[in-house]
């Protein structure tokens, strides 16, 4: 699984190309990068957002989303431990979309898709 | 892409920190390598209490949502496996820690660095590096009517949510 950007100017920013290691803070992965809008003063604009998962593409088109939307790419793991097996991390869960404040009512909107 | 997550357990009066755990099996000594099957539980005792804590290393943005949970608090008769998430360690002993029953649901802890230990754990951490979960701190309890051999295993399962 991993996170796609392509900004206005063409560039593509790729979490697996990245090593999911941020650009600019080697503690932080890439989702940081995005997230924070990190690569907009060098590449402009985000226009497109994906997710790659299980052979499938999930895209948001970034033009049509508010201005002050952010990314939303959260996902849930668990980890069982049972004397047996080694302890083995799996994806339970993924939140992909994005969230903004609604201008009149000032709450959190969330638009997301739950992805297992 | 994700952390990786490792297991460390304390021992001793000083909290002797061993990393990559591959198990948390209760025993009636405090350490973390010796064989469960030597060093039984014997009826009407507890086991002493163990500690351990997930450390997430790798890169992310943020890290929330710490839950522990156990599949079955009562693996036999006479017998309760008890836990809580501990931020001051004890040293290990077999008094009763006098904790609950470990949750089924689930316990809900915080993250913290360098140890998981001491104040200011927080519910979502954003800071970078590695990072501890709370300490699990668990003990199999025993009552006269407990039998002898194994426990039927049950599974402790830890949760997180990452982005």
């Amino acid at each position: 699984m991993f996170l796609e950007v392509e900004f206005s100017d063409g560039f593509i920013l790729n979490q697996l190309k990245q090593n999911d290691v941020s650009m600019f803070d080697n503690r932080r992965n890439t989702f940081y990068d995005i997230v924070n809008k990190l690569c907009e003063k060098d590449h402009g604009k985000m226009k497109r957002l994906s997710l790659y998962k299980d052979n499938r593409k999930y895209s948001i088109d970034w033009t049509t989303v508010p201005n002050d939307a952010k990314p939303v790419c959260l996902k849930t793991f668990s980890m069982d431990i049972n004397g047996i097996d080694a302890y083995v991390q799996k994806l339970v869960n993924v939140e992909f979309g994005y969230e903004y404040i609604d201008a009149k009512t000032k709450k959190i909107i969330r638009e997301v898709e739950a992805i297992s | 892409m994700s952390t990786t997550v490792t297991f460390t357990e304390f021992n001793g009066a000083s909290a002797t920190p061993t990393t990559n755990r591959t198990e948390m099996n209760l025993k009636s000594i405090d350490d973390s390598t010796s064989s469960y099957q030597v060093n039984t539980i014997v009826v009407n005792s507890n086991s002493f209490t163990k500690y351990q804590a997930p450390l997430h290393s790798g890169t992310y943005n943020t890290l929330s949502g710490a839950t522990f949970k156990i599949s079955s608090n009562t693996p036999g008769t006479g017998i309760t496996i008890t836990g809580s998430l501990q931020s001051t360690y004890v040293t290990p002993s077999q008094v009763a820690s006098g904790d609950s029953a470990m949750s089924l649901v689930g316990l809900v802890g915080t993250y913290r660095a360098t140890s998981p230990f001491g104040t200011g754990g927080v519910a979502t951490y954003t800071a970078g590096g590695n990072v501890y979960a709370s300490a699990l701190r668990l003990q199999m309890q025993t009552t006269s009517s407990a039998s002898n051999g194994d426990t039927s295993p049950v599974t402790i399962t830890y949760m997180w949510s990452e982005s």
